[in-house]
């Protein structure tokens, strides 16, 4: 199990840098434009999410592999995939054809980034829950 | 995409001659906005109502961007390939923005009954709208909206709107609903280099 966990743990930072690394590459706007899509939020907020979000990913990411207090990054990342798993649900079901914006631009709100995502969710909940049980994994 | 398919797609919008019907903007420009729209679309009217008209009076008629229009109608849309022909028909008698607008506006009434024609007619005179219709079934634009689809299959375009921004070779390409304040923006950086 502890290696399961690893894995997961180390999988779970790596996406993190994955998507940090796509949305630093291309300049804010383009993924400030993704966000505007999905029309949920003013365009000030998607500005700022834009500006913000890239590095926060970073320093997940590079926490999650780290492995330090795992208890806490497995929960903030585990409620940050929900927030994006229940904004590309809601655009779904409004039938928005648009970029989810998950690892820059050029990849659609589908089923297939519905089913990652949720999957990423589980990952990060199952981190959550058996880093309650011990200090880290 | 694809990097050959990428290539052709940039030289395509690079060098056409766009239909001044059909764009906005001086064509000497240093800034290339490619957009493309399908009429049935709502995020396609909520570009078009709130975004665009600030950036025609704010880049276009100051002569720092080229807005060139592209008929991207949907397949999963009913009326939207209908309403491209309305529109690029009314171009025969250089009516093809003002149809467009009110294409735009109407769209929750026309979505609803699949009456276009009563649309169009709101905003060209009898004579126009003859002409219009006659030119409704011509095959020069079954032939133009199958060229705007080919350059936005070749763009890699998956929804509408798109904008595809062009700035001494380097593309931008802006996917879905964007609003004014971060395409001002993306457009001040753009043109700063």
């Amino acid at each position: 199990m502890k290696w399961v966990l690893l894995f997961l743990r180390v999988a779970l930072g790596a996406v993190f840098l994955y998507a940090a690394y796509a949305k630093l590459i291309a300049p804010w706007y383009l993924f400030a434009g993704n966000i505007d899509s999905y029309q949920m939020v003013p365009p000030w907020a998607s500005e700022w999410i834009a500006r913000t979000l890239p590095a926060f990913e970073l320093v997940l990411g590079v926490v999650l592999l780290t492995g330090w207090k795992l208890r806490y990054t497995a929960l903030v990342s585990g409620l940050l995939l929900l927030a994006f798993w229940l904004s590309m649900v809601t655009a779904y079901a409004k039938g928005l054809a648009i970029d989810c914006g998950c690892f820059g631009s050029g990849e659609a709100v589908s089923k297939l980034t519905l089913l990652r995502d949720g999957a990423l969710v589980a990952i990060a909940a199952v981190l959550w829950h058996f880093s309650r049980k011990r200090h880290a994994v | 995409m694809k990097p050959l398919a990428a290539l052709f797609a940039l030289a395509a919008l690079a060098f056409a001659e766009p239909s001044p019907d059909k764009s906005v903007g001086s064509k000497v420009a240093p800034t290339l906005i490619d957009v493309f729209l399908d009429f049935q679309c709502p995020p396609c009217r909520m570009f078009h109502d709130q975004t665009l008209p600030d950036v025609i009076a704010n880049y276009a008629d100051k002569g720092k961007v080229l807005i060139v229009y592209h008929d991207f109608p949907l397949p999963i849309h009913n009326h939207a390939l209908e309403a491209a022909h309305w529109a690029n028909a009314a171009n025969s008698v250089h009516k093809y923005k003002i149809v467009s607008d009110a294409l735009f506006k109407a769209q929750p009434q026309w979505v609803a009954s699949g009456d276009l024609r009563s649309v169009v007619a709101t905003v060209l005179s009898p004579a126009e709208m003859k002409t219009t219709e006659a030119h409704l079934k011509d095959a020069s634009i079954d032939a133009g909206l199958d060229k705007d689809r080919q350059l936005g299959i070749q763009m890699g375009l998956k929804q509408t709107p798109t904008l595809v921004v062009t700035h001494k070779l380097q593309t931008y390409p802006f996917g879905g609903f964007i609003s004014y304040s971060i395409l001002k923006q993306a457009l001040d950086d753009i043109n700063s280099k």
